[in-house]
C-alpha cells in the first residue's frame, strides 16, 4: 500500500480495487484482436524483402495473382500515396519531425523484411504459397550497419537523396571546458545498447472490413486509433471514411504505437471490398517490426572532491534503422534526459539519430530514457567509488529538487521526491545476503531515473471523453482510448465512481472506437491517465454539478453543503437529508438538464525549443523513481541471480494501487531483462534471434518478486494529483542491474546487456 | 522461412499400433515419411519448412515403445515421455545423472510430451538427456525391415541432427546397463534461463573406492558438432587419487579437447572458459553421490 502524505478523504481513488477485465484473462475469455472473424474473410500475408540493402529492379505478381484462391496482389504502384509519414493526434504541425517510411518497397530497400507486396487469398496457407509466386528482382546493394560508420562522409546512402544523419540536438549549460577545471575527478566512458523487442504475448493483428455505408472498418491492436487519418491519407480517402476500432491489446510497450497491419489492411480491403485479417508470426514481428534504438554514448563526467557534479558532456548516437519513424522524438527524450534527475552547472549533450540498414527502430517503453539512464547511473557509480563515496551518497549531494531547473533551463515546478525513493528504495533491501558458495560475490545497486510523462508540450496534446449518467443513475464513460492491458479503462470507471458517488460496479467504459467514442489521443507517452484521467474528471464533475444542483433544490439545502456516495446525494453535515440518485436523474431529465457532458483536457501548449541551446521546456512533467537490486555473481561462470529488486516511486497519487503495483512489477522485469539478458542480435541486416527460442526474455522462475513502494505526493499534474507510471517504472531497472554487478566484481561492464560472457571478460578472465 | 503460425504443407497422419505395421508403412513410404513422437523437435521444424514429408507417423501408439523394464540392464522404450523417465529416475537413485539432466529441462510442456526416443534422435550438441545416457553407456536398439541392431550411443552421433539410423530404421529401445558398484554420477548445464537449452553441459559416471577415481565417464555438451566423450581426461583421471592439483589438470585438459563455437547464445570464449568450472563442479557431484 503507498504511503500517504495527507491525503484527501477518497471513497474508490486509491483503493486496490479489482480490475472489471481481470477475470476475463484469468480464464482466457478475453478477445484479442485476432480472436475476431468476419463471414468471407480473406487472409492477407505479406511479402518482405531478402535483403538489407538493395534495388527493387522489377516485381512480376503474375503467377501469383493466377493461383486459385489468391483475391489481390498489391505492391507500391497500387499504393496511391506510398511515401508517408508518422504524424498522429498532433493538432499542432511541427516541422522535421515527420517519421517518414514507405507503406511498400520502391526503390531502394531499405532493411531485411521490408514490405514489398500484400497478398489476400482464401486462406493463408494460400496465401503463404502466393507469396513465393511472387518474383522480385534484387540488385543487392553493400549497405551500412553502423551508425557511427553511416555517418561518416562518403559512407553507403540508405535512402535516395537524404543524408544518413536524420537530425541533431543540442544541450548547452553554462561552460562545460570551465566545469571539468573545477572538477576533481573526471570519468569518461562509451556504453553501448542494444537493440531489444517488446516481445508482447499478442503480435501485430488486425481484421478489417467495408461496412454497409462503405466505411472501411478496421479492428486491429493498436496503441492509436488515431492512425484513421494517415491511413486515409495512404488511400487517398476523407478522414472519415476510415474507422479504426481497438480491442483489449495483449500488450503493446509502443510496439503498436506506429501503424503496424492497419494500412496493408486498408489496401486490400479497398481493393478487394471483402473482408481480410491478417495476424503477423512471431519471426515476422521480431525480424521487421520497430525496435528499441541501440544507442552508442560517449560520456564525461566530472565531480569535485565533495562529490558535487560540476560538468556533463554527452555524445548520443542513435541507430535508426531502414526508416525514420519516431527516431528524431525518441533521441530528443534521450538528449533531455541525458543528464538524468541530478543537477550540473555545466553541460553540453549532442546527439544524433542515424540511418543503417538494420530493422528499423522506434517507440519501445521508455522511449529513449533507459539508454541514457544506463549512462548515467553508471558514470555516477564510478564517480563515486573513485572519490569514496556510497552511490547514495554521490545522488544525494546532486538530485534535482523542486524549484530547480534542468540543463533544459526547465523548472521543476511540482514536487520532486527523488531522494526519498532512493532512500526508501535502498532502505526495504534490507540485510545483504550471504554468498551461497566461495565463489559467489553479492553486489547491490541503485539507479534513480526522472521520466516524462505526457507527450512534448509542442504537440499541444488534447484528450476527450464523455461522461452520461443513465436513467437509473448508472454511469457510461466514452473515452476514445486504447486498453493495452495496464488497467486504462478501469481507471476512468474508478475516476468517473469518486466524482458521481457511484460504485464502481455501476460504471460502464466504451472504450477504443475513432468512429464513436471521443477522441482522447494515443495510449503512448505514459499520458493516458493523465490526459483520459483528466477529461474524464472535468466531464463527470460537470454532470455532478449539474445533479448537485436539481438535488439542492429538492433537498432545499446549499448545493456547497452537499456530497456524493452510496448512489445519494446528502447533506455532508446532516447525512440523513439524502435523495437517492436515481430520483435526481429523473428529476433533470424531466426538466431537459443535460446528463452528460463532453469534456476536452489541453496538456499545456509550449512552442519548440532553441534548437541550438535545447533551452525550453518539452515535457508537461515527470515521474522521479529509484530502483535498487541485490545479486550474487558467480566469478567463475559469470552467472547472475537476482536476489531482491525493489522499485520505488512518486506516483502522486494512486487511482487503483493494483494497477499502480502492476506496473511497478511489470516494469522492474521489462528493464531487468533489458539489463540482463535482451539483445535483437543482427549480423549485417539479418537478424540472428527470430523468436523465442534465441531472442530471451526473463520468465517467472528467473527473476524474484519485486517490492514495490509507493510515495504519494499529490504532486502530480494527472487526476486528483496522479503522475504517471507506465514507462518511468521500466527506466532505470538496466542501470541498477549493471550498478548491482559492478558492485558485486568490482569491475564495470559498460554493454547491455550484461551477460555472463562479458562480466567474465570484465575481470579479465579471458 | 516458413510461417510458425500454420502448418502450411498437407501431409498424411499415420499412426499404427503395433511394430510390423510401422515397419511396413516406413518401407512403404521411405524418404517421404517422418517419425513423429512427442513433437517437440518435429513440429517446430515442419513449420520453419526444415522438414517437408508427405507422412507424418505417430509412433506413440504403439504400446511396445512405450514400456519401461528392468533386466540388470534398463530398457526405456524410445517413445516413453520425458516426465516418466524423470519419475522413474526420482525413484532409482543409481541413475543420478539421467535425472539431474531431466530435472533441469525447464520447459514443462517439453518433458511432458518429449520421448526420450525423440531427444537422442533429434541429435542435438545440445540434448541434455543424450549427455547423460552417453556417460551411462547407453545403446540403442534400431528395428528396421531387415532385422535389428544394437548400437553404443557414442556410435549413434554422428554430427549436429544427424545419426547412424539407416532408412527404414526406427529406434525401439534406449538400454542402460547396470551401473556397476561405487559409481555416482551427476549433469549439469549451464544456460541463459531457465527455459532455455543448454550454452554448455557436462555429465560425469565415476567409479571411485573413496580415495582413487577407478574408472570414469566423462561426456561434454554443446561444445563440439555432438555431444562429446571425454576419452582424454577419463584416461588422464583413471586410477588417480583425486586432488585438487588433479582436477586442475583435469579442467586444462577438457578446455583443450572442447571445440565449441561462438552463436547467438555464447561464445567460444565463454564455454571453454566454463568448461572447466561446469567439468569440476558436476565431477564433485557425482564423486560425493558414489555409494559407499
Amino acid at each position: 500500500m503507498p504511503e500517504n502524505r495527507t491525503r484527501p478523504a477518497y471513497r474508490i481513488i486509491g483503493k486496490a480495487a479489482p480490475r472489471p477485465d481481470a477475470w476475463a484473462k484469468v480464464f482466457g475469455d478475453t478477445a484479442y484482436a485476432h480472436d475476431y472473424t468476419v463471414p468471407g474473410m480473406l487472409c492477407a500475408k505479406v511479402l518482405r524483402s531478402r535483403h538489407p540493402a538493395a534495388r527493387v529492379l522489377s516485381i512480376d505478381t503474375g503467377d501469383a495473382e493466377k493461383l486459385p484462391g489468391v483475391d489481390a496482389v498489391l505492391t507500391a504502384k497500387d499504393v496511391p500515396n506510398n511515401e508517408t509519414a508518422t504524424r498522429f493526434g498532433q493538432t499542432h504541425q511541427v516541422g522535421g519531425f515527420e517519421g517518414l517510411y514507405r507503406v511498400l518497397a520502391e526503390k531502394k530497400i531499405r532493411f531485411k523484411g521490408e514490405a514489398v507486396a500484400l497478398v489476400a487469398a482464401t486462406s493463408e496457407a494460400v496465401a503463404e504459397e502466393a507469396l513465393g509466386l511472387i518474383h522480385v528482382e534484387y540488385e543487392p546493394l553493400e549497405g551500412v550497419f553502423d551508425p557511427v560508420e553511416a555517418k561518416q562522409a562518403g559512407a553507403y546512402q540508405v535512402g535516395e537523396d537524404e543524408s544518413n544523419v536524420i537530425c541533431s540536438y543540442k544541450v548547452r549549460k553554462g561552460d562545460v571546458e570551465e566545469g571539468f577545471k573545477l572538477a576533481d575527478v573526471v570519468v569518461e566512458q562509451t556504453y553501448r545498447v542494444p537493440m531489444v523487442d517488446h516481445a508482447y504475448l499478442e503480435p501485430e493483428s488486425g481484421v478489417a472490413w467495408l461496412d454497409q455505408d462503405g466505411v472501411i472498418t478496421i479492428r486491429s491492436a493498436t496503441q492509436v486509433i488515431e492512425h484513421f487519418r494517415g491511413i486515409a491519407d495512404v488511400l487517398g480517402v476523407s478522414h472519415n471514411r476510415v474507422r479504426i476500432i481497438a480491442p483489449m491489446l495483449g500488450g503493446g510497450f509502443g510496439g503498436k504505437e506506429d501503424i503496424t497491419v492497419e494500412t496493408y489492411l486498408a489496401l486490400l480491403v479497398w481493393k478487394t471490398r471483402k473482408p481480410v485479417s491478417l495476424t503477423y508470426t512471431r519471426e515476422e514481428s521480431i525480424r521487421s517490426h520497430g525496435k528499441r534504438h541501440p544507442y552508442v554514448m560517449r560520456y564525461k563526467t566530472g565531480a569535485t572532491k565533495a562529490g558535487k557534479l560540476v560538468a556533463l558532456e554527452a555524445e548520443l548516437t542513435s541507430d535508426a534503422g531502414g526508416y525514420v519513424y519516431l527516431s528524431p522524438w525518441v533521441l530528443l527524450y534521450s538528449t533531455v534526459g541525458a543528464t538524468g534527475p541530478y543537477d550540473i552547472p555545466h553541460v553540453k549533450v549532442d546527439s544524433e539519430t542515424v540511418l543503417t540498414n538494420n530493422t528499423f527502430s522506434s517507440a519501445n517503453r521508455g522511449f529513449g530514457a533507459p539508454q541514457v539512464c544506463f549512462a548515467c547511473e553508471s558514470q555516477l557509480d564510478e564517480l563515486a567509488k573513485q572519490l569514496g563515496l556510497s552511490p547514495l551518497e554521490i545522488r544525494r549531494k546532486n538530485y534535482l529538487r523542486t524549484g530547480d531547473a534542468l540543463a533544459t533551463g526547465r523548472v521543476l515546478e511540482h514536487s520532486v521526491e527523488t531522494e526519498q525513493t532512493a532512500d526508501r528504495a535502498l532502505e526495504a533491501l534490507g540485510e545483504p545476503s550471504g554468498p551461497s558458495s566461495p565463489t559467489e560475490r553479492i553486489g547491490r545497486g541503485i539507479a534513480s531515473s526522472m521520466t516524462s510523462y505526457g507527450r512534448m508540450t509542442f504537440l499541444h496534446d488534447t484528450s476527450r471523453a464523455l461522461v452520461s449518467i443513465e436513467m437509473d443513475g448508472s454511469v457510461s464513460v466514452r473515452c476514445g482510448l486504447q486498453d493495452v492491458g495496464g488497467g486504462q479503462a478501469s481507471s476512468l470507471a474508478q475516476i468517473a465512481a469518486e466524482v458521481l458517488g457511484v460504485p464502481m460496479e455501476d460504471v460502464t467504459v466504451y472504450v477504443g472506437d475513432s468512429a464513436l467514442t471521443p477522441l482522447a489521443g494515443t495510449t503512448t507517452a505514459t499520458r493516458l491517465l493523465y490526459m483520459s484521467g483528466n477529461a474524464t474528471k472535468k466531464a463527470a464533475t460537470a454532470v455532478r454539478h449539474s445533479l448537485v444542483k436539481k438535488a439542492a433544490d429538492l433537498l432545499d439545502v446549499d448545493p456547497e453543503e452537499l456530497a456524493m456516495g452510496d448512489r445519494q446525494i446528502y447533506s455532508a453535515g446532516d447525512p440523513d437529508r439524502a435523495v437517492a440518485l436515481e430520483r435526481v436523474v429523473k428529476a433533470c431529465a424531466a426538466d431537459g438538464i443535460p446528463l452528460y457532458d463532453v469534456a476536452q483536457f489541453n496538456a499545456p501548449a509550449r512552442e519548440l525549443i532553441d534548437f541550438q541551446t535545447g533551452q525550453g521546456q518539452v515535457f508537461p512533467d515527470f515521474t522521479f523513481g529509484t530502483q535498487a537490486m541485490e545479486v550474487s555473481v558467480d566469478i567463475e561462470t559469470g552467472a547472475v541471480k537476482v536476489l531482491k529488486i525493489v522499485s520505488c516511486y512518486d506516483v502522486g497519487q494512486a487511482i487503483n494501487t493494483l494497477s499502480a503495483e502492476g506496473q511497478l512489477h511489470g516494469g522492474a522485469l521489462y528493464g531487468l531483462g533489458y539489463g540482463m539478458m535482451e539483445e535483437v542480435v543482427l549480423d549485417k541486416g539479418n537478424t540472428l534471434t527470430p523468436s523465442f527460442a534465441e531472442y530471451l526474455i526473463p520468465s517467472a522462475v528467473d527473476v524474484p518478486d519485486v517490492k514495490t513502494i509507493m510515495i504519494e505526493s499529490g504532486g502530480g499534474v494527472g487526476p486528483f494529483g496522479a503522475k504517471g507510471l507506465g514507462e518511468p517504472s521500466c527506466v532505470p531497472a538496466a542501470a541498477a542491474f549493471a550498478n548491482a554487478v559492478s558492485d558485486a566484481i568490482g569491475a564495470r561492464v559498460c554493454d547491455l546487456p550484461v551477460t555472463p560472457e562479458r562480466i567474465l571478460k570484465a575481470l579479465g578472465r579471458f | 522461412m516458413g510461417n510458425t503460425r500454420i502448418l502450411t504443407r498437407e501431409f498424411e497422419y499415420v499412426a499404427p499400433e503395433t511394430m510390423p505395421e510401422l515397419l511396413a508403412l516406413l518401407d512403404r513410404y521411405g524418404p517421404a515419411a517422418t517419425i513423429i513422437a512427442g513433437g517437440t523437435d518435429v513440429v517446430p521444424q515442419l513449420k520453419y519448412e526444415k522438414i517437408s514429408p508427405d507422412y507424418l507417423i505417430d509412433v506413440t501408439k504403439i504400446a511396445e515403445l512405450r514400456t519401461v523394464r528392468r533386466d540388470g540392464a534398463l530398457h526405456i522404450g524410445a517413445a516413453v515421455r520425458l516426465r516418466d523417465v524423470k519419475a522413474y529416475c526420482r525413484d532409482n537413485e543409481t541413475y543420478a545423472c539421467l535425472g539431474d539432466a531431466l530435472g533441469s529441462i525447464g520447459q514443462a510442456q517439453v518433458v511432458n510430451m518429449g520421448t526420450l526416443g525423440g531427444n537422442i534422435c533429434t541429435a542435438s550438441p545440445a540434448a541434455d538427456s543424450a549427455l547423460a545416457l552417453l556417460v551411462l553407456e547407453a545403446r540403442v536398439r534400431l528395428i528396421g525391415s531387415g532385422g535389428e541392431r544394437v548400437v553404443p550411443l557414442d556410435a549413434f552421433f554422428r554430427g549436429p541432427k544427424m545419426t547412424g539410423m539407416e532408412p527404414g530404421e526406427v529406434m525401439a529401445e534406449i538400454q542402460v546397463p547396470a551401473v556397476v558398484d561405487h559409481t555416482g554420477s551427476a549433469f549439469r548445464k549451464i544456460g541463459r534461463v531457465a527455459g532455455d537449452i543448454s550454452k554448455i553441459s557436462c555429465a560425469v559416471a565415476v567409479q571411485s573406492d573413496g580415495e582413487r577415481c577407478l574408472s570414469c565417464r566423462i561426456g561434454m555438451g554443446a561444445v563440439g558438432p555432438t555431444p562429446m566423450r571425454m576419452p582424454g581426461v577419463e584416461q588422464l583421471l583413471s586410477g588417480r587419487a583425486i586432488d585438487a592439483g588433479v582436477m586442475d589438470e583435469a579442467a586444462d585438459r577438457i578446455a583443450a579437447d572442447i571445440s565449441p563455437l561462438t552463436d547467438v547464445r555464447s561464445t567460444e570464449f565463454y564455454r571453454r572458459r566454463v568448461s572447466r568450472v561446469l567439468f569440476k563442479d558436476t565431477f564433485d557431484q557425482a564423486w560425493k553421490r558414489v555409494q559407499r
